[in-house]
């Protein structure tokens, strides 16, 4: 098996009083083993939703799901999530909140500290393993959250808006780091974002939802080399594809 | 807790009495659960000329066939939720629970006890909740500021009520005297 997400007419819904909310509808698309993918879509069209039935949290109300070719099993596969928040413990250092990802996974005790300080060698962290949360910089916060996931060799790495709460610059170099450390580790990654330019700068494909209920709307291969230069003729002239897609599901919000 | 007879071991019970028991209580549990013997026998996969002959003449059954009527009842027993909801707390504060099943605005609710200790035990409690699916937890207000980084299913807290702080209050005032 291939692939490493399949969904299949992956449709959900909530009930809300006596009506229902249609949240994602008849969503079909893959993703290959270490692909790296990013969904772009309106903000409210079910991209947090999206990310929790690929990682088994919840069941989609129709249509299949395969990750790994079996329904997502949060108890048997490993997913490394990623949101906005960092999700750091306060009372914890840099190395202790590596250490606590691979705690929650019942990893082994005495391979902790080893296995967390690999990390954060990975991430570019040396050095600061004994600081706290509050004393290392933002964009070092999300370098701890990306290591206490990559600790758990995870079978997929899910992103929610990642770096959506850092300034401009750091932005674009945790962007940077990413993609050299997804190039070291072979893994697969699912990342969700709003912002265009990122999902180009990152994937290498691009999934385009439309508003809620969300479907595909298009699906595009960036076909460009890594590291991507920004400002290139290609890289606009995709961003303005993706953009000028977006925006037909921005109009009527 | 007291332990509520199952419809296993209300068939057994009668089973052990006589046929006449077994099939009267066969067909009380039948109205009770409003299954009829075509249901009974769909569900199970016994042809309804056995049931009606269980059911009318009292008749004598095979081992497969009690078998089959046991595990297809006993599938319709098990509580089917609509919502499952996680309480985080101290094991102390678990064990005052003494309904794990409801009904709440019309929805069958299972409660799932996730006993935490320190707020580490509640943020891993909070994650293994969210892997077992619950549609959302309960925990202390203090709990929940931090767990709710960690998952996404919707939170409510526990109210305190002023008579708690005085009885806890109380307690410490008798602890404060008596070591004195």
């Amino acid at each position: 098996m291939d692939k490493a997400i399949l969904l299949e007419s992956v449709s959900k819904k909530y009930d809300v009083g006596s009506s229902s909310l249609k949240v994602i509808e008849d969503l079909t698309f893959d993703v290959n083993k270490n692909e790296f993918v990013c969904v772009v879509g309106p903000s409210g069209c079910g991209k947090t939703t999206l990310l929790r039935i690929v990682a088994g949290l919840e069941p989609p109300s129709s249509g299949r799901v395969l990750v790994f070719g079996r329904p997502p099993d949060p108890k048997i596969q490993r997913f490394g999530v990623i949101f906005q928040e960092d999700s750091l413990l306060p009372w914890r250092t840099v190395l202790g909140n590596v250490e606590f990802g691979l705690e929650i996974q019942n990893y082994p005790e005495a391979e902790r500290e080893r296995v967390a300080k690999t990390f954060l060698e990975l991430v570019g962290l040396q050095g600061f393993e004994n600081y706290y949360p509050h004393q290392i910089s933002g964009g070092m916060k999300k370098r701890v959250a990306i290591a206490r996931a990559l600790a758990i060799d995870p079978d997929l790495i899910l992103m929610d808006e990642p770096f959506a709460d850092l300034d401009a610059q750091t932005r674009s170099l945790m962007q940077r780091e990413l993609l050299k450390i997804w190039s070291k580790l072979n893994k697969t990654v699912l990342f969700i974002t709003h912002n265009v330019e990122e999902a180009v700068f990152l994937a290498q494909r691009v999934v385009v939802l439309t508003k809620r209920p969300s479907r595909v709307k298009q699906i595009i291969d960036i076909d460009l080399p890594y590291p991507r230069a920004r400002l290139s003729l290609p890289f606009i002239s995709y961003r303005e594809r993706i953009l000028t897609a977006f925006h037909e599901e921005l109009e009527g919000i | 807790m007291e332990k509520e007879l199952t419809i296993r071991d209300e068939l057994i019970n009668a089973a052990m009495t006589s046929n006449e028991a077994f099939s009267a209580t066969l067909k009380s549990i039948m109205r009770r659960m409003d299954i009829s013997a075509k249901d009974l026998s769909e569900g199970s996969g016994i042809p309804l000329s056995t049931i009606n002959k269980i059911l009318s003449e009292c008749r004598d059954l095979r081992l497969s066939t009690l078998r089959d009527i046991l595990r297809y009842l006993h599938s319709l027993e098990v509580p089917q939720a609509d919502i499952v909801i996680g309480v985080i707390a101290a094991r102390p504060s678990l064990d005052t629970i003494s309904k794990h099943q409801l009904l709440a605005k019309g929805k069958r609710v299972i409660i799932k006890e996730y006993p935490a200790l320190t707020i580490e035990d509640a943020i891993i409690a909070a994650i293994k909740a969210e892997r077992d699916r619950v549609n959302g937890l309960v925990c202390a207000s203090i709990v929940a500021s931090i767990i709710e980084k960690f998952v996404r299913i919707p939170i409510a807290t526990i109210k305190i009520e002023e008579s708690n702080i005085l009885d806890s209050v109380n307690l410490l005032v008798e602890k404060i005297t008596s070591t004195g």
